[in-house]
C-alpha cells in the first residue's frame, strides 16, 4: 500500500506542500484576528458580537480546503489521463477495482490527514478563546467544508477520466449544483441538518460516478 | 502450437468512425509477430483491446485462453507491456521506478536485467525519467519489461521518437532477449525493415485490403512487384485476388501480387489490358509492405 501511496505522493507533493503552507498561514491569520480583536475590545464584547451578528469569517480557509481538493485531483489524474499513463497503473498485477481504489484512496487519505491536522489546530485556536456555543457551530462549519472537499476530490478524476462529453458535462453540472445548494443551505452561522442528508446523496452519486467513469474509460478513445 | 493470443471477430468504432470490422488473428507460443499497418488503421486500438483497456463494439480477445476484459492478476504478471511513446512515470527517478515495480512483481522481478541495460546509459540512478532523452527512456522501459520476466511481450510502436541508433539498440537487445528466453512477442510498428530478421509472422492491417496474416518468410518470397511498361488502358485494370494492388508513380505502373508473372499476364489479358512488357522487380520488405497497403 505504501508503494502505491508513494507514487501518488511524488505526483502531488509540490502542490500539496504549497496548500499546506496556505492552510497554515490561514490558521495563523485566524488566530491573529481573534487575538487582536479580543485585545482591541474585550473577550466578552467580541464573543457577544459573534453571537448577536451570528457571523465569524473564516471563508478563506473554507475555500482553500475546496480548492486544495480540486488541485490534488487535478494533479493526480490529469497527466495520467493526458499521457495515457493510467494504463500503466491498470496493468499492475491486481484487479481493476483494486488498482482504481489505490489511486483514489491515496488522494483521499492525504486530504483526510490534512483535514484532521487542520481541524485539531482550528479547535485549539477557537477553544482557547470561545465558549462551547461558538466552538461547536464553527467546527461543524469547518467539518462541512471538509465534506464538500471530498465531493470535489471525487468529482475531479471522474470528470477527467470520463470519455463521454455529455456525461462529463452532466457531472460538472451536478457537482456545481451540489456546491451551490450546499453553500445556500449552510449560509447561516449554524449548519442545517438537511445538509447531511443532501450530502449523503451527493456522496453516493460521486462515488458511483467515479467508478462508472473508470468503467466507461474502457469504452472511449484511449490515447 | 498453443495460441497465446486469440482475437475473434473484433469490430471497433470510435463514434461513427469505423476502425475495423471482423478482425481475427492469433499469436502462437514462441513466435514474434509484427502487427503492421499505416497510421490510424487500429494497431494501438488492438493493443488496448487486448489489454482490456478498451471494450470492442463486437468480438473477443483471449490471452492465455482468458477473456482479455477479465484478466486475472496472475496473468497480468506474465504480460510485459510497452506503450506507444515509451510512456512511463516520468516524475520518478531511474531507481525509484525499479523499486516501485519490484514491489509489485515480487518473485518474478529480475533487478539485474534492468540495471544491465540502464548501466549502459551512463546516467546516475537519481536521474528523473523526464530528464532522459527519448532513446534513453526507451532503454529504461525495455529494462523494466525484461526485469518483469514476462512470458508475452506486447510492444506498441517501440520506434516512436527513436533515432536509428536507439532503434537498432532496442531491436538488438530485444532480439537477444526473446531468443534466449523463448518469449512470445506481439509488436506494432511502421518501420518494418528494422524487424526483418526478427519477426516470424506478420499481420497487416489496412483500410483498403483484407487482413493479411502470414509467415514473414512466405510473404517475402511470394509477394512481388511487377512493372508494366507502356500500358495503354491502365485505368481498366481492376484489383482482384490476383492483382492485390495497383500503383502509379511518375508515369510508371506497378502491380503487386502474390501470383507468378504468367498468372498476372493471363489476368491482364482477361481484363483486355494492352501493354508492351511486364517486368518482375525485386523489392525490400518495406516496399512489399507499401505495395500491399499502398502509399496513401
Amino acid at each position: 500500500m505504501f508503494n502505491f501511496f508513494y507514487k501518488e505522493w511524488l505526483k502531488i507533493k509540490t502542490i500539496y506542500l504549497l496548500f499546506l503552507a496556505v492552510i497554515l498561514v490561514n490558521l495563523i491569520q485566524i488566530y491573529n484576528e481573534i487575538a487582536s480583536s479580543i485585545k482591541f475590545s474585550s473577550s466578552f464584547a467580541y464573543i457577544s458580537k459573534i453571537i448577536s451578528y451570528k457571523s465569524f469569517d473564516f471563508n478563506i480557509l473554507f475555500y482553500t480546503n475546496l480548492f486544495m481538493a480540486f488541485c490534488l485531483g487535478l494533479f493526480q489524474f490529469y497527466k495520467e489521463r493526458d499521457k495515457g499513463r493510467i494504463r500503466l497503473h491498470m496493468h499492475l498485477p491486481y484487479s481493476y477495482l483494486t488498482n482504481i481504489n489505490t489511486m483514489v484512496f491515496s488522494g483521499l487519505f492525504l486530504i483526510f490527514i490534512t483535514f484532521l491536522c487542520e481541524f485539531v489546530l482550528f479547535y485549539l485556536i477557537t477553544s482557547s478563546y470561545f465558549p462551547k456555543e461558538i466552538i461547536y457551530p464553527l467546527n461543524l462549519k469547518l467539518f462541512c467544508s471538509f465534506l464538500n472537499a471530498f465531493i470535489i476530490y471525487l468529482a475531479t478524476p471522474a470528470i477527467l477520466i470520463e470519455p463521454n462529453k455529455i456525461k462529463n458535462f452532466s457531472s460538472i453540472l451536478i457537482t456545481t449544483l451540489f456546491l451551490i445548494i450546499s453553500f445556500w443551505v449552510n449560509k447561516g452561522f449554524y449548519t442545517s441538518e438537511n445538509f447531511f442528508i443532501f450530502y449523503f446523496l451527493a456522496l453516493i452519486f460521486q462515488i458511483a460516478n467515479l467508478y462508472l467513469s473508470f468503467y466507461r474509460y474502457t469504452k472511449g478513445y484511449i490515447k | 502450437m498453443e495460441n497465446i493470443i486469440e482475437c475473434k471477430n473484433l469490430t471497433q468504432y470510435y463514434g461513427k468512425r469505423k476502425i475495423y470490422e471482423d478482425l481475427s488473428f492469433c499469436v502462437k507460443k514462441g513466435r514474434v509477430v509484427g502487427l503492421l499497418g499505416k497510421n490510424g488503421v487500429g494497431k494501438s486500438t488492438t493493443i488496448n483491446i487486448l489489454m482490456g483497456f478498451l471494450k470492442p463494439v463486437k468480438g473477443k480477445c483471449f490471452i492465455f485462453g482468458q477473456d482479455s476484459t477479465k484478466l486475472e492478476t496472475k496473468l497480468k504478471e506474465k504480460i510485459g507491456l510497452l506503450y506507444e511513446g515509451h510512456v512511463q512515470y516520468d516524475f520518478m527517478t531511474i531507481e525509484e521506478l525499479e523499486k516501485y515495480y519490484a514491489k509489485h512483481y515480487k518473485k518474478r522481478w529480475k533487478k539485474e536485467l534492468y540495471y544491465k541495460l540502464v548501466d549502459k546509459l551512463n546516467v546516475p540512478y537519481s536521474q528523473k525519467i523526464e530528464k532522459l532523452s527519448c532513446g534513453q527512456r526507451s532503454q529504461v522501459v525495455l529494462g523494466l519489461i525484461f526485469a518483469q520476466d514476462p512470458e508475452l511481450l506486447i510492444l506498441d510502436d517501440y520506434s516512436m521518437g527513436l533515432d536509428i541508433g536507439y532503434r537498432k539498440l532496442f531491436v538488438d537487445y530485444l532480439k537477444k532477449y526473446v531468443k534466449k528466453y523463448n518469449k512470445t512477442v506481439l509488436m506494432t510498428t511502421h518501420i518494418v525493415q528494422d524487424l526483418e530478421d526478427m519477426m516470424d509472422d506478420i499481420i497487416i492491417l489496412d483500410n483498403t485490403q483484407p487482413l493479411l496474416t502470414m509467415e514473414l518468410k512466405q510473404f517475402k518470397e511470394n509477394f512481388k512487384k511487377f512493372i508494366i511498361l507502356a500500358c495503354q488502358n491502365k485505368e481498366d485494370i481492376k484489383k482482384n485476388h490476383i492483382i492485390t494492388n495497383i500503383e502509379e508513380f511518375d508515369d510508371e505502373l506497378y502491380i503487386h501480387s502474390f501470383y507468378k508473372k504468367e498468372e498476372i499476364q493471363k489476368e491482364l489479358k482477361k481484363q483486355n489490358i494492352q501493354y508492351e512488357k511486364i517486368i518482375k522487380n525485386d523489392i525490400s520488405l518495406e516496399d512489399a509492405f507499401l505495395g500491399y497497403t499502398g502509399r496513401y
